[in-house]
């Protein structure tokens, strides 16, 4: 099998993108993939989207092939991958398995989500069709909610406090503010959101123990990479960014029948396969892009993948080395709570800044001594997770 | 809506208990599964109160958690007040609790135990 | 103007006690002042109400060209015993709130307009309303109708209010809700917030003038700057 480089990467604003529909949105994301890859389109020949939600909100199906036309890259192979979450990382897993495989050269990766055009109820309804049927949706769970369960335990469990929620939340979006494509752009403190009497209403509930800037905003956007083989990378004198190795697992789709609910199994072995993958240890890791739809995942992503011992997050936090000047700087782009989460872009647009920062293209927000790139998308609530690692290959 | 939540059942190979139900064991992948009784009264493993609700729930908020039943099963369920604490013990419901596009749902709601507050 | 004319169509009003100022710290770290504006205030604030009239999302051309008429009907002395509050940021205004007495007993809470997003500004201000109303109005009930989806899950929902049947709100559309004394109180520790006294220095800063951004500043804070296909 050959190894697999990103040659392009483009993204929209994320954000509320009033006018655009679903495909408006993936074709300007693969449109921006191939002219930053400075390929003809007519070269591609296989397209897979990433979308979890354009049948239920967009009321639109087989957009794949939509795109296709929409960008004119017919007669080209076009296939929707819907991993809930994890569509995105997901959809890059199997353009890397296409081109690996010598079947394809030249591939788009594109994920969209168009989530603001219907009211944030139904937002929150379609959202919650990925729990259990019948053991969890019924009740009314929402993610939040599911997060909340998750977070009563794992707080308690590795003695974290709301402190330490709100420290990932401020340093996240300090993050978005150098991002020209997050969502949120907004400086936060810790006075204004935990500190004042009046984070009562500035920070309110969502689902305990996770109140509002816990949790990640309702976004549209689109991400998308151009894949081919590194030996074809120098043709277009880019700098090669290898996808050098991918893992994915899954778990119990019911919260209730994890044998330890704080155990996020999925993470573990799909990092450990990515990692045994690259050829690598989670030692090795320069930065990370960690799904963050609320502030307690950053932290239980962090430690379930390696990175960190379990408890341990909060002392990085607290040291300042998962900032953007630190040791091992923990979403320099904002993370989901910033950047956004267009559900099904979101694993394609952590591998977008994956690249940027591995290509010294990160502007603002550019890490020092970017190598190796750990990108974990989180799908289900952790029932299917998708971890990529990326290197630099000089 | 057929209800399909209200058994749970335990591999005849190997024991373990699944709910709901499924096709092949967790545990060993065998297919042939015995029913498996609910216990009046459970222990509360988790919960959160949800305040930004989906569609079709009108109420304020909601409080939803996960039981431990005192036979081993774990399930999600409604709670009836906010003000619990893992580790307390619950009474065990079955009962209509919602309507959906018409029709009636059953489920778990699990109410605290006096004693126990 | 005719002063006799004007005696006739400028009714008597109701004394109506001023709202306190108060201020918020917002997530942001920012401090807000709220506090009620005297009727020569007006004009600059209709002035950043009005690019509002062209944004058709989450209804805020409605709700703004429906303030616009109440604050200016209300600057000219056509709209009796009524009130409006503001939110300034480094005197910059970030949102306008209004209602009026419909009688000693009743309000009527007729429009909350938040120019910056994202910060709550909506929800504090309109809890400064029901707060005038109950606190220092004195008034048993407050009602409210809304005219956006927002706008209904942050009030309806959020305060409990009860709905009144066959009872029309005066701005027409949409079914009444109430807000009673005994719900405002029960829920004011998790919704009313501020600290009083304003400092002085801070509210005179805030008095002595209303800063408003330009007309593509506030399209750009209301509906984000934002397409598929900018760059």
């Amino acid at each position: 099998m050959r190894n697999v480089a990103i040659l392009g990467v483009g993204m929209t604003h994320f954000g509320r993108l009033e006018d655009d529909d679903i495909i408006d949105i993936l074709s300007s994301a693969s449109i921006r993939a191939i002219d930053d890859a400075g390929i003809d389109s007519k070269e591609i020949q296989a397209i897979y989207v990433a979308n979890m939600g354009a049948g239920i909100m967009n009321h639109q199906t087989a957009i794949a092939s939509a795109l296709a036309d929409n960008i004119a890259l017919l007669p080209a192979a076009a296939d929707t991958i819907e991993n809930g979450p994890a569509s995105g990382a997901s959809a890059i897993k199997n353009g890397v398995l296409a081109v690996a495989s010598g079947y394809f050269d030249f591939v788009l990766v594109v994920g969209g989500e168009k989530m603001r055009g219907v009211s944030g109820w139904r937002a929150t309804d379609f959202v919650a069709t990925l729990t259990h049927p019948y053991a969890e949706y019924i009740y009314g769970v929402t993610l939040p909610g599911m997060a909340g369960m998750f977070a009563n335990l794992y707080m308690e469990k590795y003695g974290y406090t709301q402190r330490h929620l709100a420290m990932v939340a401020i340093k996240n979006h300090r993050n978005g503010m150098l991002n020209p494509y997050a969502h949120v752009q907004m400086d936060i403190t810790m006075e204004g959101i935990l500190d004042s009497p009046h984070s009562v209403v500035n920070n309110s509930p969502v689902a305990t123990p996770l109140n509002l800037f816990d949790c990640c905003p309702v976004t549209d956007g689109g991400a998308a990479v151009i894949l081919c083989p590194e030996e074809r990378v120098r043709e277009f004198g880019k700098p090669i960014v290898r996808v050098a190795g991918f893992g994915q697992a899954t778990d119990t789709h019911t919260l209730a029948e994890r044998d330890d609910p704080t155990d996020l199994k999925a993470v573990t072995l799909a990092c450990k396969q990515a990692y045994e993958r690259a050829g690598i240890t989670p030692q090795d890791i320069s930065f990370a892009e960690l799904h963050d739809a609320f502030t307690i995942l950053e932290i239980a992503e962090a430690e379930h993948s390696g990175l960190f011992e379990k408890g341990e997050y909060k002392k990085a936090l607290e040291a300042g080395e998962v900032e953007i000047t630190g040791r091992l700087p923990i979403n320099p782009s904002g993370g989901l709570k910033s950047r956004g989460h267009p559900v099904g872009a979101t694993g394609v647009a952590q591998v977008v800044e994956a690249t940027l920062q591995l290509r010294g293209e990160g502007g603002l927000r550019q890490i020092r001594n970017a190598e190796i790139g750990l990108t974990v998308n989180f799908g289900g609530f952790g029932n299917n997770v998708v971890a990529l690692v990326l290197r630099r290959v000089s | 809506m057929k209800i399909k939540n209200k058994k749970a059942y335990k591999c005849i190979n190997c024991g373990r208990v699944t709910y709901p139900k499924r096709v092949a064991c967790l545990g060993c992948r065998g297919r042939e599964f015995e029913e498996v009784q609910f216990t009046p009264e459970c222990t509360l493993l988790t919960f959160s109160q949800i305040f930004q609700l989906p569609w079709g729930v009108n109420e304020r908020f909601l409080t939803i958690g996960i039981c431990q039943f005192d036979n081993g099963i774990k399930a999600m369920g409604r709670i009836t007040t906010p003000d619990v604490k893992k580790g307390m013990r619950m009474k065990v419901h079955w009962q209509i609790f919602r309507e959906m596009a018409g029709e009636d749902v059953w489920g778990w709601v699990f109410e605290p135990i006096p004693s126990s507050l | 103007m005719d002063l006799e004319l004007e005696q006739i169509l400028r009714p008597p009003e109701y004394d109506m006690p001023p709202y306190p100022a108060k201020v918020i710290t917002l997530a942001t770290g920012k401090l807000m002042v709220v506090r009620q504006i005297e009727r020569r205030e007006v004009p600059i604030i209709l002035e950043a109400i009005k690019p509002t009239l062209k944004i058709s999302r989450d209804f805020y051309d409605v709700v703004g060209s429906r303030l616009y008429s109440e604050l200016l009907s209300w600057s000219r002395y056509r709209c009796r015993n009524a009130y409006a509050i503001i939110g300034q940021i480094d005197n910059i205004l970030v949102g306008c709130v209004n209602g009026r007495m419909f009688s000693k007993r009743i309000g009527i809470s007729l429009h909350t307009l938040a120019i910056e997003r994202g910060l709550r500004i909506g929800a504090h201000l309109f809890a400064a309303k029901m707060e005038y109303h109950i606190e220092f109005l004195g008034q048993s009930e407050v009602w409210i109708t809304a005219e956006s989806p927002i706008g209904f899950r942050r009030w309806m929902i959020e305060y409990e209010l009860i709905k009144q049947e066959g009872i029309q709100h005066e701005l027409g559309g949409a079914e009444s809700y109430k807000l009673t004394r005994e719900l405002y109180f029960k829920h004011k520790p998790r919704l009313v917030v501020g600290t009083r006294p304003c400092p002085p220095e801070l509210l005179e800063k805030a008095k002595s003038q209303i800063i408003i951004a330009d007309e593509e500043t506030i399209n750009r804070q209301i509906c984000g700057a934002k397409g598929a296909w900018v760059k």
